[in-house]
This record gives structure tokens, sequence and C-alpha cells, in this order.
């Protein structure tokens, strides 16, 4: 929270800076390529709260995004017959040729797995800390993808879609819902400290919605660009220079009278000088205090990707707390052999194990301390990643190729039903085969917790009306109840 | 559930209705309007208002409608409105004292033809067509390559808008100018994302390639005819007449297309071309030296960079080592393939996992395709497993045969990659201890080295490391000075023999393709036969036609007024780009689901003044410039803002924030920097484009950045610093009309950022130069420049008050940022 210091300066600030143009409420013009759907906010704020399609469970998202498609069979989908035909060729596969090419006999989890929870979920050991917490999981084992390759799979789970320049979630949520705090970007997403993912900013592009619903990079390092008032100036000669231009801008106003525009305009020139003073108030991670930063892993300093994942998370939850509406966290970076995110083709095992010290007490320390805070009642965590992995080695290595046809995620908060599992994948993890599940399926479920009916929310674009689901998807009901 | 489920047609209604239209064509002409032929309408009689033919259509429907228009704009506002709409950047003083002082009746007609053989005209509408086509210069996907030869393009279309190219030659070009001569123009073809990644899965592949193959007909579809053929790749489109053979016949077209560079031919091709038959006399020269030098010391052949082989007398054998002391290029040595070949009447590769061979090596690496040793004995030369060794030098790999086996032949494939091995040694064991032959068993026996053949010229060892027998040396040293000197010949040579290269597309034999079933390409269908749409006409083609003549055919096709949507289409575009909203609202949806125009009859009219003059874009832009409508002042007025609040018919200006590119542009031009070279590679905002790790940006601080933003080169997905956040479009899409917001984060860029307030310092430092000292003098001018415009008294006061206080960049800093500044009004 703010110090009763920084509140002071606040206000005073903000008292300084409205400079008689206050009662001009925010009006931001939004004009849209065409005609707009029934839900389009229009021109209005593109940030203000609006109500969703039906009462929503949850209020807020934080996106986990593990980056390099995680192993389901190493992680939360326990295959005994995997374990069994360890070494065996996976039956009907002589001719399997997968991203990479062609893949070797089958291998067991290299992570012991053992039941966890009161409910005995099996997990394995990759995640013990995640593992502790498997009672207030719910589980999709039977996710499958359209596409084997990571940028287009990235943009399939960030946006619906594999093609490029698509809306993402968090466009679509904020543009159906606006935000509960106009001082701050209504959708961050907080990049890996080991560098940005696969798709990069696809992940949180607004596509053709208004630039307004693009996500903005934040995270607890980079600071949002232009936020600070440039070198050289005096607090006294800033003030005087917005003073001049809302002198300007009130004359030409008047000779414009009840231009919406022209208003916004005004409007955004206050948002944004209060966004110089929220920004880093929010962003200010350091003034957590130590038993806050012990419970993620930010004070362990030996491994600066740890303690700097760590610090996204704290960020992830402080932005939320102060009305975010979506925050996507990366864990995970580009393509890199695996050795920045969990693309383990080649040496899965010492991979695995440093991406999972990074990952693993960070999120558990996130969803630990949005339940104590109470906030976990209306925030929806998601866990994903763009698809799977094979249950075999690929030939001449020893890690896993890429597998579009099973992969699992999970979910906790807003009330969604835990512990659970849905769907399943073959004895081997392969294949989805039990109540498969598209991702258009997952964010339709999504868009319910938030009241939002996925085949409302639409936005017209060069002949189509499009949605976050394209013309597919159905709310897992069995998720939610 | 499933991707490829059948979707519930909640539209129904709407395939009836179009098949109803569809077959009723015979009885009457019920087709969608757009579909329609074009027909030139009667021209209003107009009135007292009236001016030209378009104000006669506007009037006719605003008087309908009860609405007055506005009064015309003042010639000040007028010339800094032609201004920044046409070039994109805004008057000099001096400029609009000119205009203001010429008391010419056609003064403003003169302004207009001035303006519109400026050419920065082509500099800033050229804009609206790579903004339509989501052109950039990198691949887009999860590899954003990089296209640094992507630049011609964006050159051709302001070249094109410039020189007025008819718009029936400008779509030709874009679909066959490699028939022409044209070769930058078909940047067209391959302007859309594609997915670089190579993905060895068949199945996936084949969805790469169409998904190319889709790019180019949503494209062709959406720019030319204002249809989205691309909706009918799955299913037949929903709504409109085009069914999912139509689209596959149009994808046929294009067949032979494909994501990549070719020379491009022209003056400096010529010139590269000049050189090539000195250059190959100096080549053949120096390998006739070369070749002197092997028959003097008796050397064999060079080592080939792909297969290279060694024979012997037949040996037993129970393993077969390759000895690396050095590559061609110095880097870890990497083999795709080693086959041991035994002797006998029908000699076979032994060196197979299937007969029981195993592979071991020095050491290995794995990563980046590189696999584990027993790669080379797959049997498999698909470049997806192959060994890497772990160092540069003194490496073996090693092959142990099932069984001892007389063998006289060893090849090995290194594919043409990194690390071809130049200084081995082969070496043969035999362990076998029930054998014959006189060989100590275990010892390994060295049959044939690179040490008697000549290196070949790529190879990069000095003569230091050259080891070659009974050669002296100072022999040595001539011979690797020989060496370099025709490597580095060569490799000239290859490059100007391959020509000054452009993205624009490369044309291979046209595939077969077909309907695909649900869009999935395992599932293949009836054979496509290049085509349009049905409903709008033919190409006449053989389903074996020509790779080329399809091109040609479609291109002469959309410009040959057979069919009235390029011309009503393109009309409704211009419209749009003056106008702020097209006559139709959805620029590339002429469809069922598009809007139907809000006056009829004017962009009938528009559309037959398009193809009568010789499809002159120009000629266009002036018959909408010189109509009263456009000269109407821009104020909001409360009644016509109820009644019609979004202009649509036209009862004054609509009034609209800058686009990015033209408020970089004006910032630039207002502080005097603006770097107005054409042409050419374009300028850096990132420092690494072309990389999948992210980009930095570039700093925008060095002049060499201060050219026109559409010289920028454009990365897709990044957002430009500062100016990105105005609505730039990320090229994923194809952007017929960019959306517009207002957001804090625009106003932190402008307000803020380094590049606004250097450009502010520098303007204050041109102003002083203009006006010497005088703080008065100083915003005076500042304001003029900024705005246009002298200011009043107030703003005289408020702003000196500033400059006192402050200095006159903070003046400057705050004129950038006015809404006055960042509208066209």
């Amino acid at each position: 929270m703010p110090s009763q210091h920084q509140t002071k300066m606040r206000r005073e600030f903000l008292g300084r800076t409205f400079d008689g143009l206050s009662s001009i409420a925010l009006l931001s013009l939004l004009e849209s390529s065409g005609r707009t759907a029934v839900s389009n906010p229009g021109i209005t704020s593109p940030h203000q709260s609006r109500p969703a399609h039906f009462p929503p469970r949850a209020d807020n998202v934080i996106v986990v995004f593990c980056c390099g498609a995680l192993s389901q069979m190493d992680t939360f989908d326990f295959k005994p017959e995997l374990i069994k035909r360890d070494g065996q060729p996976l039956p009907n596969s002589q001719q399997i040729v997968s991203f990479q090419g062609r893949n070797g006999n089958l291998v067991r989890p290299l992570w012991k797995f053992r039941p966890r929870g009161s409910c005995g979920k099996m997990i394995s050991d990759l995640t013990p800390q995640l593992a502790e917490l498997a009672d207030d999981f719910c589980f999709v084992h039977s996710l499958h993808s359209k596409t084997n390759t990571h940028g287009p799979g990235e943009s399939v789970m960030s946006t619906g879609f594999t093609a490029e320049g698509f809306p993402s979630m968090g466009a679509w949520v904020t543009f159906a819902l606006g935000s509960e705090n106009e001082n701050l970007p209504a959708f961050v997403a907080i990049e890996d400290p080991r560098g940005i993912p696969q798709a990069g900013p696809a992940n949180w592009s607004a596509g053709f919605l208004p630039a307004a619903y693009q996500g903005t990079p934040l995270n607890s390092r980079k600071p949002v660009q232009n936020l600070l008032s440039p070198n050289g100036t005096s607090p006294a000669g800033e003030k005087l220079a917005r003073e001049a231009l809302g002198f300007m801008n009130k004359r030409h106003l008047d000779k414009n009278p009840g231009d919406m525009e022209l208003q916004a305009r005004i409007a955004s020139y206050e948002l944004a000088a209060r966004m110089q003073l929220s920004i880093p108030e929010a962003a200010a991670v350091e003034s957590e205090p130590a038993h806050i930063l012990r419970l993620y892993g930010a004070d362990q300093q030996e491994n600066p990707f740890k303690a700097g994942f760590a610090r996204n998370c704290i960020l992830a939850r402080r932005l939320i707390e102060r009305g975010v509406r979506f925050v996507q966290v990366f864990n995970g970076a580009f393509a890199s052999g695996g050795s920045f995110n969990w693309d383990a083709h080649n040496y899965i095992q010492s991979q695995y194990t440093a991406h999972a010290e990074i990952l693993d007490q960070p999120v558990a320390g996130l969803i630990r301390d949005l339940k104590q805070r109470g906030m976990l009642e209306r925030t929806l965590l998601v866990f994903c990643t763009e698809f799977g992995r094979m249950p075999t080695f690929q030939k001449g290595t020893q890690g896993r190729d890429h597998n579009p046809f099973g992969f699992t995620c999970f979910l906790a908060g807003a009330g969604v039903r835990a512990p659970y599992s849905f769907g399943a994948t073959d004895e081997f993890g392969y294949k989805a085969v039990e109540q498969p599940v598209t991702v258009h399926d997952f964010h339709a479920t999504l868009l319910h917790l938030l009241g939002l009916d996925h085949e409302r929310l639409t936005f017209y674009h060069n002949g189509i009306q499009r949605r976050l689901t394209d013309v597919h998807g159905h709310v897992i009901d069995s998720l939610v109840h | 559930m499933n991707y490829s489920a059948p979707v519930r047609c909640r539209s129904q209604w709407a395939l009836c209705v179009w098949w109803a239209l569809f077959t009723g064509i015979a009885a009457s002409d019920d087709r969608h309007w757009s579909l329609k032929p074009l027909s030139r309408p009667m021209i209003p009689d107009g009135d007292s208002w009236t001016h030209t033919t378009v104000d006669a259509f506007v009037q006719r429907q605003r008087v309908r409608a009860g609405l007055r228009p506005s009064p015309e704009a003042s010639p000040r506002l007028l010339i800094r409105r032609l201004y920044l709409d046409l070039l994109g950047i805004p008057p000099t003083p001096h400029e609009i004292a000119d205009f203001l002082s010429d008391s010419d009746p056609l003064a403003y007609e003169r302004l207009v033809d001035r303006v519109l053989a400026s050419p920065r005209y082509g500099e800033r509408w050229a804009q609206n067509w790579l903004d339509l086509i989501r052109f950039a210069e990198s691949s887009g996907y999860e590899m954003n390559f990089w296209f640094p030869n992507a630049w011609p393009y964006r050159d051709y279309v302001i070249q094109s808008l410039n020189s007025d190219k008819p718009y029936d030659r400008f779509i030709f070009e874009q679909l066959a100018g490699d028939q022409i001569k044209q070769d930058s123009a078909t940047g067209f073809l391959v302007a859309g994302p594609y997915d670089r990644s190579l993905n060895q899965d068949p199945k996936f592949k084949a969805q790469q390639r169409q998904d190319e193959l889709d790019e180019i007909v949503k494209a062709t579809g959406a720019a030319f005819l204002g249809f989205s053929i691309g909706c009918a790749r799955c299913h037949d489109h929903k709504f409109d007449p085009i069914t999912q053979q139509d689209y596959y016949n149009l994808q046929a077209v294009f067949a032979g297309v494909r994501y990549r560079e070719r020379k491009w031919r022209g003056p400096e091709n010529d010139r590269w071309q000049q050189q090539l038959p000195a250059l190959s006399a100096r080549i053949t020269d120096l390998r006739e030296k070369l070749e002197t030098f092997r028959r003097k010391h008796s050397l064999r052949s060079p080592v080939s960079s792909d297969a290279t082989e060694e024979r012997f007398e037949p040996r037993m054998a129970t393993s077969v080592r390759l000895r690396i002391a050095g590559t061609l290029d110095g880097r870890p040595a990497q083999l795709d393939e080693l086959e041991v070949w035994s002797t006998g009447p029908e000699p076979a590769n032994v060196a197979l996992e299937g007969a029981g061979a195993r592979a071991q090596s020095s050491g290995h690496t794995v990563g980046g395709g590189a696999k584990l040793p027993d790669g080379v004995i797959d049997g498999l030369l698909m470049g997806d497993i192959f060994w890497r060794a772990a160092q540069a030098e003194s490496v073996w790999i090693q092959v142990d045969l099932a069984r001892p086996l007389s063998i006289d032949r060893v090849v090995w494939n290194a594919r043409d990659r990194k690390g071809v091995p130049a200084d081995y040694q082969l070496q043969i064991q035999n362990n076998n201890s029930k054998s014959q032959t006189n060989e100590k068993d275990g010892t390994w026996v060295t049959v044939a080295t690179s040490h008697d053949r000549l290196p070949a010229y790529r190879d990069q060892r000095t003569a230091e490391q050259l080891k070659l027998e009974h050669v002296s040396a100072a022999e040595l040293q001539q011979l690797a000075a020989l060496l370099a000197e025709v490597s580095q010949l060569q490799e000239e040579y290859d490059r100007l023999a391959k020509g000054p290269q452009v993205f624009s597309g490369a044309f291979e034999t046209a595939e077969e393709l077909y309907r695909l079933h649900r869009g999935d390409p395992t599932q293949p269908r009836e054979i496509a036969t290049p085509d349009v749409p049905a409903i709008m006409g033919t190409l006449s083609l053989e389903v074996t036609a020509d790779e080329a003549s399809r091109r040609i055919a479609l291109g002469r096709w959309l410009g040959s007024k057979l069919h009235p949507l390029p011309a009503r289409v393109m009309a409704n575009r211009i419209w749009q780009h003056h106008f702020g909203t097209g006559l139709v609202d959805t620029p590339s949806d002429f469809g069922v689901m598009g809007s139907t125009p809000s006056h009829p009859e004017l962009l009938e009219w528009l559309s037959a003044e398009l193809m009568d003059h010789d499809w002159s874009l120009k000629h266009l832009h002036r018959l909408l410039l010189l109509s009263r409508t456009y000269r109407q002042e821009s104020k909001p007025r409360a009644l016509e803002k109820q009644r019609d609040p979004n202009n649509r018919l036209l009862w004054r200006f609509t009034p609209r924030r800058l686009t990015a590119e033209v408020l970089r542009d004006s910032i630039l031009h207002c502080s005097g920097q603006l770097d107005l070279s054409m042409q050419g590679p374009g300028f850096a905002f990132f420092q690494r484009a072309g990389s999948f790790s992210g980009v930095t940006p570039e700093s925008q601080l060095g002049t060499n950045t201060w050219r026109r933003m559409i010289y920028g080169t454009k990365i897709r997905q990044e957002t430009v610093n500062v100016f990105g956040d105005f609505d730039c479009p990320d090229a994923g899409q194809m952007t017929p009309r960019r959306s517009r917001s207002t957001t804090p984060l625009q106003a932190l860029n402008l307000f803020n950022s380094e590049f606004v307030n250097h450009q502010a310092k520098l303007f204050a430092n041109e102003i002083q130069r203009m006006t010497g000292p005088d703080p008065q003098q100083q915003v005076r001018q500042a304001v003029l420049v900024c705005l246009g415009r002298r200011p009043d008294t107030e703003e005289q006061t408020r702003l000196c008050e500033l400059l006192l206080a402050t200095d006159l960049s903070q003046v400057c800093r705050v004129l950038l940022n006015t809404n006055e500044f960042a509208f066209l009004n």
C-alpha cells in the first residue's frame, strides 16, 4: 500500500494539475474500423469499468504463461503406463515425424510422481511447492492445439488464432470490461527476466481493436516507456508547461465547443500525469515486507532469474490489488535450445531442473499470497503453456519434441471447481482422448468466469464480426460449477 | 471438441438469401449492389451552394435530411488541411503567406495542383496502401526475420502514386510485374506475414504452405475486389456468393509463388553483370595456376563440400574412423552421413544402424539440429539429424561394424554445411582375432588422408595449417595466397552474378492445388483451376496453365473494366482518406456483411470517372479537393451533431487526430530537421531487427533517423517507440482503416519522450536563429511555424510567461503537444 506521505503528495499533485478541467469526464474517442458490435464501448472512456454480460465469478485475471511448451508427462499428467513402457517404442509410431523430425522410444517421466494434498492428485517432484497446492487447482488435461510451432502456438493461447494480428485475450477482456483503476494501464504484460516470449508482443497485442486495449509491457526492472518527465526540467517548469498546454487546449476547445475527441485528449494528459505517480507506486516491489519477499523467493539474489521472476509475481499481485483487470506473467523466454524456456529438445533433465527452480516457489508464493489476502476468491489464476511435449525422446537427443495433440493447463481461484481434473490424454500422455478441449473451449470458459458470453463479445473487422473464440468454443460447464 | 467440427451456422438465412440472389440472376439482376454493372448516374441539378458534381450529389442528400452545410474554411485553414491531408506535413509560414496573398480566383485550384505534384504526396498516400496490404519488412511469426531487401516495394508504391500511374497498371504490376521488368512491384504478393520455422512434420509443413497462399488470396480479394474471399477457405462463404471452390481456384492463380528474394533487374543489375566477363577471365587464369600446382605435386582433386569419397584396396575391417584435424572454415566438424561400402558382387553400405553398426565420436554437441553421433548411420540425408564435433580440432568419428567385413570405399556427406573436414585421416581397424590377414589386430591403419589433395579454394586455413606431402613452406605460402585470391574473386563473382536482390517473390512451376475439405491439407478434393470467383467472371484458363500466365490473366482481368469492383473499391478508398470515412464505411468489405454506400450514386459516378479518365487517381483527388464539400469548416454544430453525429451526410469537414507518421514528420518539419531524402534502404527503429529474441529500440536522436517515417524499416509486431502507440498497425492483419484511440500513454510519449524534447530544443534553436533574442518575437514565430497562425494576445502573454520562467524549448514542447497541432481540421 502507498505510504501516507505518498498519498498526500499525490493528492497535492493532482490538486495542482487539475486545471479547471477536472470536471470534464474522461471521454476518449474510440473509433473502430467500421461498424461495431452492440457490446462495443464505442465513444466512451476506454478503461472505465463496464458491466459484464452476466454476474461474473472473477473480477481480474492473472495468466502465468510457461513459454516453450511445458511437458505434461513430467509435471501434472501422471501416466503409469509410460513408466512401465520406458524404453519401448510408442505403439504404431514408427512413422511419427514431429516438429524437429524423427523420434526415439518412450521415456518415463524424469521426476517421481506422488499423491498431493488431501485430494491425492499425482504431481511430480519437479514443482514441489505448486504440488502442495493441489487442492486449489482445477486441471484440464485434455487440451490440444492447432499448431506445433511455438510462435503460432503462443498466439493461439493468447489470441485464439495462429495468424498474426488478432487481439489478445487481455485486449478482449479490457475492451469488454474496462478497468477498476484508470490511473494504471488496464492490461499489463510482464516479461520474464530472461527475455521476451517467442511470439513477442503478439501475446499482448490489441490486434484490430483500438490501441487503447493493447497490453502495456512492464516488469519489475523495466519501467513504462516515457513515463517520467525528461531530464533537465524542474518540477516547477513541468507544472508551468502543463498549465500552458492546458491553457492552449482550452482556448482551442472553446472554439470547437462540444468536440469529444478534443476533450478526451485533454483528459488523457491529466490521466498521464496521474499515471506518473501511480505506476511507480504500484511497481515498488521493494517496498514489500521481508516475509513477503521470502514467500515468493524474491530474496534469493543468488539466482537472479528466480528473484526476478518472483518480483514479477509480486508485481502481478500489486497490480491486481490496485484494480488492474488483466495481468500476463511470462515464465520463460524465446527459443534458445531450451536454455531460457521450457522447450527442452536436447537435455530435458538439466534444463527443466533449472527452469522449475525459477517457476515453482514464485508462482506458489503468488497463489498463497492471493489466498491469504482473500484476493483469490475474485481473481482467476490461469496457468498455461502453448502445447505439450512428446512421450518419447527425439531421435539422437535427451529431450522431447513438440506435441500439439495433448497438454495440461490449470485454473485456480474465482470459484472454479477445485480440486478437480478434467479430461485425459491416452495412456502415454500423447493425445487428448477423453473430453478433448480446444483452446477456444478454454477461452470460452475463461470469459464465462468473467461474466462474458464469448459469442456476444464481438468486433467487426474486414467483413467479419470477430471473436476471441473464432467460430468455435464451448464453455466447459463442469469447471465452473 | 474439435477444431474442424462443423460450424453450426446461425446465419443460414444469409446463405439462403445469397443463393436466392445467385440463382435469380437469369430472371433479373438481383445481385448484391456491388456486383452489378456500373452505370453513370444522372447528375443532380444542384443549387446555389453546389460548386462541383460531387457537391450536387452530397447536397441532394443533405437537403433531404434537413441539414445545412458549414461555411467555407479560411484560406489559412485550407492550406494547412491540404498539406496535412495530401503531403503529411504542415505548410511553412512562407508557403502560407504566398497562398494568402494570391488574389487570383483560381488560387485554390492552383494550390491543389501544386500539392498533387509534390513528391511528398506519394510518401504520404503510399502509407495508406502499405497499411492496407499489411506491408512490413520482417516475416512475423516466431522468427520475425528482417528482410533487408523488401524496401524497394515501398519505393515502388511511392513512385507509382507520384507519377499518377494508372490504377489498372498499378494492379497489373503488383501481380505480374516480373513479366514487364517491374521486379519490385510483386512485393505485393509476399507482403504478408509467413511462418519461416522449419517444421519437419509433413502435415504442419503443408499447413504452412497453405497459410502462405492464403495470405496472397486474402490480400488480393480484399485490396482489389473488396471481398473477404479468405472466408471461404474452410467452407463456402457464409454470407457472400463465394464458394470454397472459388477460393481454391483463386489460390491456384498463385500456385507457383514462393516467399523468396529474386534478382532485381534494372540499371544496377546491368552494371553488375557488365563486370562478370573480366572477373571470370581472372578466375579462370588463377584456377589454371592451381591446376598447374596440382599436377606438379601430383595432388588429387580437393574435398567436396558435399560428398567426399575415398577408395582403397579391399581390407577386412571391424571399425572405420575419420580423424579430423581441421575444417574448411575452422568450425567444428559436421557430418550428416558416413558410409562404409563392402566389396563383392553386390557392394552395400554397411555403416547402418539397421545392419547392426554403431557410431561413436570424440565428443558431440546437441542443438540446432545436431544430435548424437548415431545420426551418421541412420541412412538418411534428411538434414534433421547430424553429428557436430564438440570442438574444432583433433576430433574423430567412428563406425563399428556388426562383424568383420571386406571394404574398399568410404563416403562422408557434409551436405554443404559448415565444418566440412579439410584435414583428415581415414583409418581402419580389424579387431577380429580370427583374422587370416597379416595385419596386426587392434592397430589403426591409415588408408587415406587429405595430405595428397589440393586444398579447396574455400579452404580458410593458413599456409602454416596446410599439410601437403612433398611441398615446401615457400610453395605453401604461394598456394595459400592463390587460394585466398580465388576464393575472394569467386565470392565476388557469385554475388554479382546473382545480382541485386529484391524480396518480391520467386516464381516456380505451379503446383497442383485442390479444394481442401474443411481447409485441411490432408483432405484434398476437386482440383483447382486458376480463376476468379464464378460470380464475378472467369479467366478462362486451363488447369495446366503456365505459372506466369495465371497472374497475367488475373492482372489483366482486374484492370479490364469487365468488373466494377476494382473501380468502386478504389474510388471509395480515396474518398475515405480525404473525408475520414468512406462512402462505404467497410472499405475492404463490399459483400453482404459490408455496409451499403451512404451516397450510392456518388460512388457510381466517382468509379466511372476513375475508369473513364485512364484510371487516374490524381483526377479523382482533384474532383474531391475542388468540391465545396471538402472545403467546409470542421467546427461542430449542435443540431447537425445530434442528427448526424458521424457526419455521414458531410455537413462539415470531419476533424481527426493526425496519424503517427504525420505527427512525427510534422514535428521534424517544424523543428527544421526533416530529412527529405527519398528512396533506398530504410532507417532503423530497432537495434536488432530480424531476431526472434526481441528487439531493442534504436535511439531516435541521430540525424540519420530523421527521414519521413515511411522510410523507417517496418518490423512486424513491434511497436515503434513514441509514435507506435498512436494506432500504428502491427502489419499482422490488413488495415484498410486505422483504429483511432486517445490514451494516456500517447500523452506520456509526446510530452516526455527524449525524441520530442530533443526536437523541441532544436525547434527553439531554429526559432532563435530566425528571430533573434526577443522573447515576444520568438513566441510569435514558434506559434506561426507550429500552428500556421499568429498567437492572440492572451496566448502570446501566457507563452511568454512560460518562456521567461523556463526557456523557449518548453514553449516549443507545449506547442507540439497541443490539440491544434495534433489535429487535422
